[in-house]
C-alpha cells in the first residue's frame, strides 16, 4: 500500500503553477516531465511499494494541466466530493480514485500507463467501480444481478464525465438508458394503457433495482427480473398501490403467493387496467376452473357457481363488477365488499 | 460554463419519441455567483386539446386537457470548490405543474460530507376506466399523489444517519357489491346491488436508520412505521340486472367502511465492504402488519323483482394480522479474476390471520363469524457462476431451487353450527437452470444469448409456471454515430393436467437503429418490435347453463402487437430545430380468430371454446418546432395526435389533437 500522507492544503493551492509545468512538459519531453513531477510537492504521497519506479499518486490537480476540459466538468460531479473533502486515501480520491496512480502516466506521457476504461472489458470496469461502490445498501446483490452476470457493466448505463442530470451519472435520461437494451419494454410503454414512464411521472427505478434485487418473496425460483421490493420485502407495486397491501381478513391468495403479474402486465398493455386479457372473465376463469391439484388446498381453484353465473349474460362477463374487492377483502370471502 | 447546443440535442439519441412535453433542452450559460455555478431553464406554455369519440378511454390514457402549464423547469446550483457554506448542491427539476395530469417535482440539496436531502412529489390524475356497463361508472376520476423525503446526515462517512418520510394519497371512486336475498330467502342473479362511494386513502411511512462501516464490514439498520387509512362514504347504490344495460337506483344508502393498518418494519443488513477473494452479505427483514376494518351498510330500496319494499342493515367488524419475515445470505467468491461465483440462500415466512363477524338485519337475519389463515413458507437457494475464459467471451450458469409451502385454514361459525376447513398445506418445488453466453469483441459489437429451463411440481394456479423455458438473444453494433440493435425473446410455459392444460407461448422480436450527428443537430431514431402471445387454457364452460355437469371448454387468447417508433430531429437553420416523431401500436389479434370474432363482442363461443382477442390500434404522430429567439430564449410550437381504435367493437375509440405553444427561458 502506498503512503497515505496528504500534502497540506496550502501546498495544494500552488497547483496551477504545477499544472502549467505539466503542460509544458508535453512539449519539453519526457525528461522535463520527470523533473517536474519529482519536484512537485505531491511527491509526499511517495513511491507505491511494489510498483515500478516513479509510480505514485500525484493528486487530481495535476491532471488539470492536460485535461482542463474534463476537470471543468468534474467540478459538481459526485466524485468531486473526494477532492473537496479530502477524507479519502489517494487511491479513492478524484481522478486517480478511478484511473489509478498517475505518476508514470505523467512521466512518460503514456496513456497506456493509466487505467483506461474504454479499453477495459465490462467486467474489468465494474470491478474497478465496485472497489468503492459495492458497499452501498442498494447494491447488496450487484454481483448476482442480471446486468453484471450479463456483462452489462457500470459504464453501459453510467457516464462519469458526460452524464445527464436526470440521474446519478446516467449516460442519458433514465428511461432512454433502459430502452437501449429493453426495446420490448419500450414497446409496452407505447401502449394505450401503461404506467406513466414516458410522461415522466414514474421512472424504471421506481420498480426495478438495476443493481440487483433481493430474492423475491413471491413466485418461485425463477431468474430474477430485478424487481425492487417495498420496505417490508413485498412486491414493489404496493409502494404506490397501498390499498392492495393488506393484510386482509380474506386474502386473494395469488396476490400474496404469486404476485401481481398473475393478472397484470405492469409495464403496459393493450387491455384496460393493464390486464393480461381483454376479457375479464377469461382471465379469471383460466384459474377458477375447479381443476384438482391447484389452489391453496390442492383441491382446485373454485369455479363460479354454475347456476348463478351464466356467461351469456353481460353482467357475468365482468367479474369485478360484483367481485370488486378482488385484491382482498375484510368483509367478504368472495371479495364483493 | 457553456453547454454546447449540439451536445444537448444529442440527448434524445436513443429514444427521441416521447409524448409532447418539452422542446429540446436549451443551451444555458451557467452563471457564477459567490462561488456557485448556477444554471436554470424553464418552459412554460399553453396546451390546447380537441378530443372526440370515447372520452372515457381518452381520459384513461393521455388525459391531457386545455390549460397553462409548466412543461419543464430545471435549476442547478453547485459550489465551485465543493466547500459551500450551507450547501454544495441544490437542484430542482419539475414538470407538468398546473394543468398536466402527470406531474413530478424533484429536489436535491447536499452539503458535502454533512447532509443530503432528496425529495419527490408526484401527482397522477387518470380516469379509472371500468367496464362500459351502468352509466354511474363512467366519468369517474382518480387522483394519486406521492411524496418521498430522505434526509441523510454525514453521507459517505463511516456512520450515516438516515431519516425518511413517505406520503401516499388517493381519491376517487370505490365500488362494492352484495348479493341480496329475494323474498324466499334465496339468492338469484337478479338480486345484486352495487355500491359506489368516494374512496380516500392516506398512507404515511416514517423511517430512520443508519449505515455504519467498521472492521471491513458495513451494517445497515432501518426501522419504519407504516400507517394506512382508508375511508369514504357511500354515494350511490343500484340494482344490477343481468343484461348489463338497465339498472334501478336504491332509495337511500348509508355506507361507511373505514380501515386502518399499522406495519412496523425492521431491516438489518451486514456485508463485507470490499470483495477480494470472498465476501458475503446477509439481510433480515421483519414486517408485522395489523389492520382493523369496519363495514356499516344501511340501504332502503324497492326489490325490482317482487316490488317489495326492503330495508337492510349490515355490520361487519374484522381484523387481520400479517407477520412476515424474510432474509437471505449470499456468499461471493472471486477465486480468480475470471471467475465470479455466488451462492444465495433465502427464506420467507408469511402468516396472515384474519377474522370478521358479520351481522345482517333485514327481510332475513344472518349472523356469523369467519376465520381464515393463509401462510406461505419458502426456502430457496441459487448458485450462479460467471466465467470469462478469454477477454471477449463470458459464460454464465445458474441453478436455482425453491421449496414453498402454502398453508390454508378457514372456519365459518353460525350461532347454531360450525363449519371448518382444517389446516392444509400444499407444497411446490421449482427447479430451474439457466445459462448465458456473451461475446463482446470490442466496444463496437456486443452479442448475448441466455436461456432458462425450469420445472415446478405443484404450482398454485393452472396458469402458473410449471414446465417453462425462456430464451433471449440480443445483438448490438455501434459504429461512430450509428447504433443498430436487435433482440429475440421467447417464453414458453406448459401446465398440463389430466383434464385440461394451460399453454402459453410468447415471442418478441425487434430491431432498433439510431444515428446522431450532434455537430449538425441531426438525430434519427427508429425501431420496430413484434410481440406475439398465444395462450390456450382449459376453463369451465358456463354458457346457457344447460345440463347438470359443467362442461369443460377452452379459452384461447392471441395477441400480435406491432410497435413502430420513429423520430427525426433536424436543425435546418442555426436557430431552428424540428422534431417529427411517430409511435404506433397495433394488435392484429390472430387471423384465425377474426372470422369468429366478427360482431360487437370481444369474445365468442363455439364448441365450448371461448376466444378472446382485441384487435386494436394506437397511433400517435407528433411534430415540434423550436426557434431560438435569443441566446437563452426559445419559442416552441408542437402538435401531437392520439388515435385509438378497438377494431372489434367498432364504437370504442377516440381521436385527439393536442397542440401547444411555449417559451423556454434559460437564465
Amino acid at each position: 500500500m502506498g503512503v497515505r500522507l496528504r500534502p497540506p492544503l496550502e501546498m495544494r493551492a500552488e497547483v496551477p503553477a504545477r499544472v502549467l509545468g505539466v503542460a509544458v512538459a508535453g512539449v519539453l519531453g519526457r525528461f522535463a516531465a520527470v523533473l517536474i513531477v519529482m519536484s512537485t510537492p505531491f511527491g509526499v504521497f511517495g513511491q507505491i511499494p511494489g510498483a515500478p519506479p516513479g509510480q505514485q499518486f500525484l493528486g487530481s490537480q495535476v491532471c488539470q494541466g492536460c485535461h482542463a476540459q474534463v476537470w471543468n466538468g468534474f467540478v459538481g460531479n459526485p466524485h468531486f466530493k473526494s477532492v473537496a473533502l479530502e477524507n479519502e486515501p489517494p487511491e479513492r480520491t478524484g481522478c486517480e480514485g478511478c484511473h489509478g496512480p498517475a505518476g508514470l502516466h505523467v512521466i512518460n506521457m503514456d496513456k497506456t500507463q493509466i487505467v483506461q476504461f474504454p479499453q477495459m472489458s465490462p467486467s474489468e470496469a465494474q470491478s474497478r467501480c465496485l472497489a468503492c461502490h459495492s458497499e452501498d445498501f442498494g447494491k447488496l446483490h450487484i454481483r448476482r444481478s442480471a446486468h453484471l452476470t450479463g456483462e452489462v457493466g457500470c459504464l453501459s448505463c453510467h457516464s462519469v464525465h458526460h452524464s445527464h442530470e436526470d440521474g446519478p451519472l446516467l449516460a442519458a435520461r433514465e428511461r432512454n438508458v433502459c430502452y437501449e437494451c429493453h426495446q420490448d419494454i419500450r414497446a409496452h410503454f407505447d401502449m394505450p394503457f401503461k404506467h406513466r414512464v414516458n410522461e415522466g411521472a414514474m421512472s424504471c427505478t421506481d420498480c426495478h433495482n438495476p443493481h440487483g434485487s433481493a430474492v423475491a418473496t413471491w413466485g418461485g425460483a425463477n431468474a430474477q427480473r430485478m424487481v425492487t421490493q417495498a420496505l417490508g420485502n413485498e412486491i414493489a407495486c404496493v409502494k404506490c398501490h397501498a390499498d392492495k397491501r393488506g393484510p386482509f381478513v380474506h386474502e386473494h391468495a395469488p396476490v400474496v403467493v404469486e404476485g401481481c403479474a398473475t393478472c397484470h402486465n405492469a409495464h403496459g398493455s393493450t387491455n384496460a387496467r393493464l390486464l393480461n386479457r381483454p376479457a375479464v372473465f377469461a382471465l379469471c376463469m383460466e384459474c377458477h376452473s375447479d381443476i384438482a391439484g391447484f389452489g391453496t388446498r390442492g383441491e382446485g381453484v373454485p369455479g363460479p357457481t354454475r347456476w348463478f353465473h351464466n356467461l351469456a349474460e353481460p353482467t357475468f362477463r365482468e367479474c369485478v363488477l360484483c367481485h370488486s374487492k378482488i385484491h382482498g377483502s375484510n368483509a367478504d370471502p368472495l371479495f364483493r365488499r | 460554463m457553456k453547454i454546447p447546443l449540439a451536445a444537448l440535442l444529442a440527448v434524445p439519441l436513443v429514444s427521441a419519441q416521447v409524448p409532447v412535453t418539452s422542446a429540446p433542452e436549451v443551451s444555458v450559460q451557467a452563471k457564477e455567483i459567490g462561488g456557485y455555478s448556477i444554471s436554470s431553464s424553464v418552459e412554460v406554455g399553453y396546451r390546447f386539446v380537441s378530443a372526440n369519440g370515447d372520452l372515457d378511454i381518452y381520459r384513461a390514457g393521455p388525459n391531457y386537457g386545455n390549460g397553462l402549464r409548466l412543461f419543464e423547469g430545471r435549476l442547478r446550483v453547485h459550489s465551485q470548490d465543493g466547500r459551500g457554506r450551507l450547501a454544495d448542491e441544490f437542484s430542482v427539476r419539475s414538470f407538468g405543474a398546473a394543468r398536466d395530469p402527470y406531474q413530478a417535482h424533484v429536489v436535491r440539496i447536499e452539503k458535502n460530507g454533512l447532509y443530503s436531502y432528496d425529495g419527490q412529489y408526484r401527482l397522477v390524475r387518470y380516469h379509472n376506466r371500468l367496464a362500459s356497463l351502468w352509466g354511474g361508472e363512467r366519468g369517474l376520476r382518480t387522483s394519486r399523489s406521492f411524496q418521498n423525503h430522505v434526509f441523510v446526515l454525514r453521507p459517505g462517512s463511516d456512520l450515516e444517519v438516515m431519516l425518511g418520510y413517505d406520503r401516499n394519497r388517493r381519491t376517487g371512486p370505490g365500488f362494492s357489491s352484495a348479493a341480496v336475498r329475494d323474498e324466499f330467502g334465496g339468492y338469484s342473479p337478479d338480486h345484486i346491488v352495487r355500491y359506489e362511494r368516494d374512496f380516500r386513502q392516506k398512507g404515511s411511512q416514517y423511517r430512520f436508520g443508519f449505515d455504519a462501516r467498521f472492521a471491513g464490514l458495513s451494517l445497515t439498520a432501518r426501522q419504519a412505521f407504516d400507517r394506512y387509512e382508508e375511508g369514504g362514504d357511500g354515494t350511490h347504490a343500484e340494482w344490477l340486472f343481468p343484461d348489463g344495460a338497465t339498472s334501478q337506483s336504491a332509495e337511500s344508502l348509508g355506507l361507511s367502511a373505514p380501515f386502518r393498518r399499522q406495519t412496523p418494519i425492521t431491516t438489518l443488513a451486514l456485508r463485507t465492504r470490499s470483495e477480494r477473494r470472498i465476501g458475503f452479505n446477509a439481510r433480515y427483514v421483519y414486517a408485522g402488519g395489523s389492520g382493523d376494518a369496519t363495514l356499516r351498510e344501511n340501504i332502503s330500496t324497492l326489490d325490482p323483482a317482487s316490488s317489495l319494499a326492503m330495508h337492510r342493515e349490515t355490520l361487519v367488524v374484522g381484523d387481520a394480522n400479517r407477520k412476515q419475515s424474510s432474509g437471505d445470505l449470499t456468499f461471493v467468491l472471486l477465486p480468480a479474476l475470471r471467475w465470479t461465483v455466488t451462492n444465495t440462500t433465502a427464506f420467507h415466512n408469511t402468516r396472515i390471520d384474519g377474522q370478521a363477524s358479520f351481522l345482517e338485519i333485514g327481510l332475513f337475519r344472518s349472523e356469523h363469524l369467519r376465520f381464515s389463515h393463509l401462510g406461505v413458507r419458502r426456502l430457496s437457494n441459487a448458485t450462479e457462476a460467471n466465467f470469462r475464459p478469454i477477454k471477449p467471451v463470458s459464460l454464465y450458469g445458474a441453478f436455482r431451487l425453491s421449496a414453498r409451502r402454502v398453508l390454508a385454514e378457514d372456519a365459518l361459525r353460525f350461532p347454531d353450527f360450525e363449519f371448518a376447513n382444517a389446516l392444509t398445506a400444499t407444497g411446490n418445488e421449482v427447479r430451474s437452470g439457466s445459462g448465458g453466453f456473451r461475446w463482446v469483441p470490442s466496444a463496437t459489437l456486443r452479442a448475448s444469448f441466455d436461456f432458462e429451463v425450469g420445472r415446478a411440481d405443484r404450482p398454485l394456479t393452472p396458469t402458473s409456471e410449471r414446465r417453462f423455458h425462456n430464451e433471449s438473444a440480443r445483438l448490438r453494433w455501434r459504429h461512430n454515430d450509428l447504433v443498430v440493435s436487435g433482440f429475440l425473446l421467447n417464453r414458453v410455459n406448459d401446465n398440463p393436467t389430466e383434464l385440461l392444460s394451460h399453454s402459453s407461448k410468447s415471442r418478441s422480436q425487434g430491431i432498433h437503429a439510431s444515428w446522431a450527428r450532434p455537430q449538425s443537430g441531426v438525430v434519427l431514431d427508429a425501431g420496430y418490435s413484434l410481440l406475439q402471445l398465444d395462450v390456450s387454457t382449459g376453463i369451465l364452460n358456463l354458457f346457457d347453463l344447460g345440463g347438470d355437469e359443467p362442461e369443460r371448454g377452452r379459452s384461447l387468447y392471441a395477441s400480435r402487437i406491432h410497435n413502430v417508433n420513429f423520430a427525426v430531429q433536424l436543425s435546418p437553420a442555426e436557430r431552428v430545430t424540428i422534431h417529427v416523431g411517430l409511435a404506433m401500436t397495433r394488435d392484429q389479434g390472430k387471423k384465425d380468430f377474426d372470422a369468429s370474432l366478427a360482431g360487437a363482442s370481444r369474445f365468442t363461443r363455439e364448441d365450448a371454446i371461448v376466444v378472446s382477442s382485441l384487435p386494436m390500434s394506437y397511433f400517435s404522430p407528433q411534430t415540434r418546432l423550436s426557434v431560438s429567439l435569443k441566446a437563452n430564449l426559445w419559442w416552441n410550437l408542437g402538435w401531437q395526435h392520439f388515435s385509438y381504435s378497438e377494431r372489434l367493437a367498432g364504437v370504442q375509440g377516440y381521436r385527439a389533437h393536442t397542440a401547444f405553444s411555449s417559451l423556454t427561458i434559460g437564465f
